[in-house]
């Protein structure tokens, strides 16, 4: 193998795109292509953001004048949620994920991103959820609670209709394409990148979708718990959020806002390693403190953790904690700080030409900084108070998420778009576009400063003349439109760029990151040969090495068997590790995503039997997806090029479906812990407990506890047994006990309070459920295993399946024994507290 | 096969593991508080076990610290030299996150 017949450029060219093309017509509804993926899902969220600027627009009609006819309050609060609820999960998050997916696989020097059919059905996933959201807004019966759907203004009580379902059934949806494609992003930039690119060699861009992708794992979680919940309140009467039955509103704001805080810092750090890629380039010096940057941004990770409670100030929290929440959300602004400086003294070490991505960062700026200061200012517990709920906040919010993130997107998208569309931007029209989005978002924003600190509510439609708000108003609405002119500028100056901009060089902007290397517009392999790495890849001279990859001069310079090949790498040093045989073109992802969405469809209508049903064929279609995706075992090493022989991924320990695992794992360890948080504050803050009746205990649930802990047992053993080709016995029997810990917690269960009567047997039926539901899970890997050995597609020496198996298998034992302890322990518990009650 | 020295993914930990002290610190005063006032402890009592895991946190880090320092020392080639100091950075960066956070608890009111 390691002898091949060298191709010409151009016949190279044309064998990998014969592989990796994704097809015309029909066929492009089976592209699992990163380029075209994350161009989608690029696509799609901008219209979403002109969605969320119509919503934008109608607020400010609403509000420029006082006593406004406009709107009533009930339409008024379907434009605000939908504004705010379009912007940050159907605009933001995506936004950034597309330009991760793009991007990506073409900086690190891969051919695609670790799981293309991933990516794709995050992509349908999303686009269906948004679709969903947007068809009730113009039904009428749009989400109208506030983007964080507040407990009980969303409960049943007070949101009768479909208005809050839709919400929660809705953005559950879209969040399952988020977390998707935070672990595709994570695995691929530990695993796949071009060898020799040690992790100390690794563009900016990387290190900060890495964080970012990180994060999203474990904080998207107890946002999905917190919609699980509430809508299991909504759905069948679960009072988790029912002070009157043990629950707590605030424990839905506790989730929400674990969630929410992170979130913003989610879409500010994929910003801020655009600016750091940009940076540097318009500086033509290399990033001052790239050691620096990184321990900013993984701190920051952290700390905004942290932070999440400066969202609760004012709902009576001891002053201790508050103490806590306030000193770490003013602590959070030195790594940002950190990342600035490093910015500036690029600039100012430097020779910094000017261009129209330039100009948008001199807006961040001005912008960002001040929404930073700002936060400073509400982070103090006495000024939050004063300012809490007024248009102080609302500036503030804006000031932070367009300065920290519209901005550095807008300067990406001048920077990136002539790789793209492989053409040179029309100028004349960017320049005016930028001034009046500049001076249109300042004329909007910066005196909503003032009519809060004067008073004015958020959240209110209308507002009497009397207050001295209403030429600040006017002026918000004016500077509203002006900025609105600006974005039809900036869009109507892409549309030029696409349909008459000049045909360009490849690095206009004489980049020295990977992604320049490639033809523009990008081909779908990105890669006709992969680069060997030798130093930092953000300071390489792109010109010769796209020329040598080009002429085959890199790894894999060839076509193997029609196969979809990259190279995995060690995660730290970039050694070559491995061949990843990457699945080919599928429509089986837009099958999975369609029928994920007839579930959803089928518990928004109450149509809970025919969501079982298509619950079941969703993973019927994942089984086959994953059949479909089988790699014949024992293909041996492989030659990879430039002399070097690797065996493919399924040989080896520690692939990126093994990695992917773990990741999906702890995003599902994160929920549980969320879940024992719940059921551990109902249980200490709310109101109206003991229960009448308390649930727990029992044989049942000690005999289930031991089913958990055989169940590890066994998926250790699995593993085992199949080296010596005898795996069948330790999986009927992990059947066996899988099906008997989901009778036992039926049977537990139908013995207990009803979960619809006090929070306490609402925590119980979930903690139960979490482990039955895993079992149930645990019992579709098995029958996928199974079906892969009748094939003969896991053997001794290439069992990856069996090994992501008994990952599964492991932490459904750990999370089952715990959850039914606690479940046990909660009597004790309970008797404790009402001891010194 | 390149001939690297092998850097095991563990060692991407020495990035996590000084906020990964300083969010237990985070969990565990905060809990500590909530049970503390949920329960009715006594105040001196409940302010000797926050004052107790704030030092007990800070000492680890403390400790985490000096330890990344002298791995630092046998961490002469790349990429390991980059994660030893960037770990570094991180952990005295958590240290001074735990010190000027949790600090209150010497003196915040604990239930009101």
């Amino acid at each position: 193998m390691s002898e091949r017949e060298k191709l010409s450029p151009i016949a190279l060219h044309k064998a990998l795109e014969r592989v990796w093309g994704s097809g015309e017509g029909f066929e492009r509804l089976s592209a699992v292509n990163h380029t075209v993926v994350g161009k989608r899902f690029m696509m799609t969220a901008l219209a979403f953001f002109a969605i969320g600027g119509v919503l934008a627009m109608l607020i400010r009609a609403q509000l420029a004048t006082p006593d406004s006819a406009f709107m009533g309050p009930e339409l008024y609060s379907q434009v605000f949620t939908m504004h705010g609820t379009v912007m940050m999960f159907l605009f933001a998050i995506p936004m950034l994920e597309g330009l991760g997916m793009y991007l990506l696989p073409k900086m690190l020097g891969a051919r695609d991103l670790a799981f293309p059919r991933l990516s794709a059905y995050g992509y349908w996933c999303y686009l269906f959820g948004g679709a969903i959201i947007i068809s009730a807004m113009l039904f009428g019966v749009a989400p109208d609670t506030g983007w964080f759907m507040y407990t009980p203004l969303s409960s049943n009580v007070y949101t009768p209709g479909i208005n809050a379902d839709v919400w929660l059934l809705g953005i559950t949806f879209v969040e399952i394409s988020a977390i998707t494609a935070a672990i595709e992003i994570t695995v691929s930039i530990l695993k796949l990148r071009a060898p020799g690119m040690s992790l100390d060699r690794m563009p900016l861009f990387a290190w900060y979708m890495l964080v970012t992708a990180m994060m999203m794992v474990v904080g998207f979680p107890p946002l999905i718990l917190g919609s699980v919940l509430l809508e299991m309140e909504r759905a069948f009467g679960l009072p988790f959020f029912d002070p009157t039955r043990g629950g707590d509103p605030l424990l839905w704001q506790h989730l929400f806002w674990l969630f929410g805080h992170p979130e913003v810092y989610i879409i500010f750090l994929p910003a801020a390693g655009a600016l750091s890629t940009i940076i540097p380039v318009f500086a033509q010096r290399p990033i001052v403190g790239y050691r620096a940057i990184i321990v900013a941004i993984v701190a920051l990770a952290f700390l905004s953790f942290g932070l999440w409670v400066h969202h609760m100030f004012t709902v009576g929290i001891p002053h201790l904690a508050l103490a806590f929440f306030s000193a770490a959300s003013a602590v959070v602004a030195i790594p940002t700080a950190v990342q600035i400086f490093a910015w500036l003294a690029t600039l100012a070490h430097g020779r910094p030409r000017f261009d129209v991505p330039m100009l948008y960062i001199f807006g961040f700026f001005i912008i960002f900084v001040i929404g930073g200061l700002t936060g400073v200012m509400i982070a103090m517990v006495p000024f939050n108070w004063q300012a809490h709920d007024s248009h102080f906040i609302v500036a503030h919010l804006h000031y932070v998420l367009v300065g920290g993130f519209v901005f550095p997107m807008l300067a990406g998208i001048y920077y990136w778009m002539p790789h793209v569309t492989g053409r040179e931007s029309v100028h004349r029209i960017s320049v005016p576009a930028f001034w009046l989005i500049f001076v249109g978002f300042n004329l909007t924003f910066f005196l909503m400063h003032i009519t809060g600190l004067m008073g004015m509510p958020r959240r209110v439609h209308t507002y009497p003349s009397a207050f001295g708000w209403d030429w600040l108003n006017l002026l918000s609405s004016v500077g509203g439109f002006i900025l609105t002119m600006g974005f039809a500028l900036v869009l109507a100056d892409m549309i030029l760029q696409f349909r008459f901009g000049r045909y360009f060089r490849r690095n206009p902007w004489r980049a020295r990151t990977l992604e320049w290397a490639i033809p523009t517009r990008p081909t779908s392999y990105a890669f006709a040969s992969l680069p060997h790495i030798e130093e930092r890849a953000d300071g390489l001279d792109v010109e010769t090495l796209g020329r040598d990859l080009a002429g085959g001069k890199g790894y894999l310079a060839f076509v193997r068997h029609e196969r979809m090949e990259t190279l995995g790498v060690d995660m730290t040093t970039g050694r070559i590790e491995h061949v990843a045989l990457l699945p080919r073109q599928s429509y089986i992802p837009l099958i999975a995503a369609v029928l994920t969405g007839l579930a959803v469809l089928s518990m928004l209508f109450k149509a809970y039997w025919l969501a079982l049903g298509c619950t079941v064929l969703v993973a019927a279609s994942f089984v086959w997806w994953s059949q479909d995706n089988a790699i014949e075992p024992d293909i041996g090493p492989l030659d990879a090029g430039r002399g070097e022989t690797v065996p493919p991924h399924t040989e080896v320990d520690g692939p990126a479906p093994w990695w992917a695992t773990v990741f999906a794992l702890l995003a599902d360890g994160t929920l549980f812990a969320s879940l024992v948080f719940g059921t551990l504050y109902v249980w200490l803050v709310a109101p109206n407990w003991p229960p009448s009746e308390i649930a727990g205990g029992g044989a049942l649930l000690f005999l289930a506890l031991i089913g958990y802990a055989a169940a590890g047992a066994l998926g250790w053993w699995i593993v085992r047994a199949n080296r010596t080709g005898r795996a069948l016995v330790p999986m009927a029997a992990l059947s066996a006990v899988y099906i008997v810990t989901i009778g036992l917690a039926v049977v537990a269960l139908t013995g207990m309070p009803a979960p619809s009567g006090h929070a306490h047997a609402a925590t119980v039926f979930t903690l139960l459920g979490y482990g039955a539901l895993h079992s149930a899970i645990g019992l579709v890997f098995l029958l996928n295993a199974a079906i892969k050995m009748w094939r003969g597609m896991i053997v001794a020496g290439a069992q990856l399946e069996v090994r992501i198996g008994s990952l599964w298998h492991g932490y459904t034992a750990v999370t089952g024994v715990a959850g039914i302890m606690l479940v046990m322990a909660m009597p004790a518990l309970i008797g404790m507290l009402e001891g010194v009650r | 096969m390149n001939k690297t020295t092998a850097i095991p993914p563990s060692r991407l930990l020495l990035l996590v593991v000084g906020f990964i002290v300083w969010s237990v610190a985070f969990i565990a005063l905060y809990a500590l508080n909530a049970i503390g006032c949920g329960f009715g402890w006594d105040a001196g009592f409940q302010r000797a076990l926050l004052i107790g895991l704030f030092a007990l946190h800070t000492v680890v880090l403390g400790g985490f610290a000096v330890g990344i320092v002298r791995h630092l020392r046998g961490a002469g080639f790349e990429p390991a030299r980059t994660l030893a100091w960037a770990g570094l950075g991180l952990t005295v960066a958590a240290l001074a996150s735990t010190v000027l956070v949790f600090a209150p608890s010497l003196f915040a009111s604990m239930c009101v």
